[in-house]
């Protein structure tokens, strides 16, 4: 028996759900699943916020201990991106981000923990939505123009 | 799930047992045996391949075995209140353009916690692989 995750986005001032997106993409628009050419961020500017949520499902007695991290890929100069974890849901905003204010970590060992909403301590002892995970890219006008580097995000739980 | 490469069995100071697969077939919970989870009096982790490639809890006297016969662990230290350990723990790395899964990995966290004569609080841990292989630690 196994859990199976799914990432959720919410976007938009009376918050349009995204269930199982397809890349967590920033762009300077408020949509899931965006595609960076069509929306892309401008150096020197930021992304707007992606408010997301982890979706557990499948079948498990219970899921503890889940942790969120970027695990690779390199930032270009002036390239940052900041995260919040436990959030609750707000209208994605475009400008310097009040809500994601630190670097998204990069090990284990610093990585975001991710609640439930089932209260503390948190744990998940049914399928649903962790609280929000909120990040946004940023950049400054030493980024050059063109893609970055993708990146890769890591989520670790345990689970019964 | 079908990825899995071991299963586990639980059998209790009754001598009854349970699995997590019924002779159905039919997958259960460990959510089942929490309740009973004092009562347990040996748990299996067991190769659905190779049934001797298993990892055997003694929740009684505190050890752990590997394998048919060899004793990882005996009881080289008195221990009371011991309580099985037991979780998986999992790590999915997915790619930001597309989120397919780059790389998972899945450990069995096996064990158990326990207090020595003296009353100090311990832990036991394997830590082992989907292929069998484990680190053992505190």
């Amino acid at each position: 028996m196994s859990a199976s995750l799914q990432f959720s986005e919410s976007n938009g001032a009376g918050e349009v759900v995204t269930d199982g997106i397809s890349n967590l993409n920033f762009g300077n628009n408020d949509s899931a699943n965006i595609v960076t050419a069509t929306y892309p961020v401008v150096a020197g500017q930021n992304s707007y916020e992606k408010y997301l949520r982890l979706n557990f499902g499948g079948v498990f007695s219970e899921i503890t201990n889940v942790k969120f991290y970027k695990s690779a890929g390199a930032y270009v100069a002036g390239e940052a991106i900041k995260a919040a974890a436990n959030q609750v849901f707000a209208t994605p905003v475009a400008t310097t981000s009040l809500i994601a204010t630190v670097d998204v970590p990069t090990a284990i060992g610093s990585a975001l923990d991710i609640e439930s909403t089932e209260g503390t301590p948190t744990k998940f002892t049914s399928a649903g939505y962790s609280k929000y995970l909120v990040l946004q890219a940023q950049s400054t006008g030493s980024s050059p123009s063109g893609s970055v580097n993708t990146k890769t995000f890591t989520v670790q739980w345990d689970e019964i | 799930m079908s990825n899995l490469n071991y299963y586990w069995i639980a059998q209790f100071k009754d001598d009854k047992y349970f699995g997590e697969y019924d002779e159905n077939q039919k997958e259960h919970s460990f959510a089942e045996i929490k309740e009973r989870i004092d009562d347990i009096k040996f748990f299996f982790l067991i190769n659905k391949q190779n049934t001797y490639d298993n990892f055997i809890v003694d929740i009684e006297n505190g050890s752990i075995s590997v394998g048919h016969y060899s004793k990882l662990l005996e009881n080289i230290t008195e221990k009371k209140n011991i309580r099985l350990i037991f979780f998986k723990r999992r790590t999915v790395e997915v790619a930001q353009r597309d989120l397919q899964t780059v790389k998972e990995d899945i450990y069995f966290i096996l064990g158990f916690q326990y207090n020595t004569i003296t009353g100090e609080n311990r832990k036991l841990l394997l830590q082992i692989d989907n292929n069998g292989n484990f680190v053992i630690g505190e």
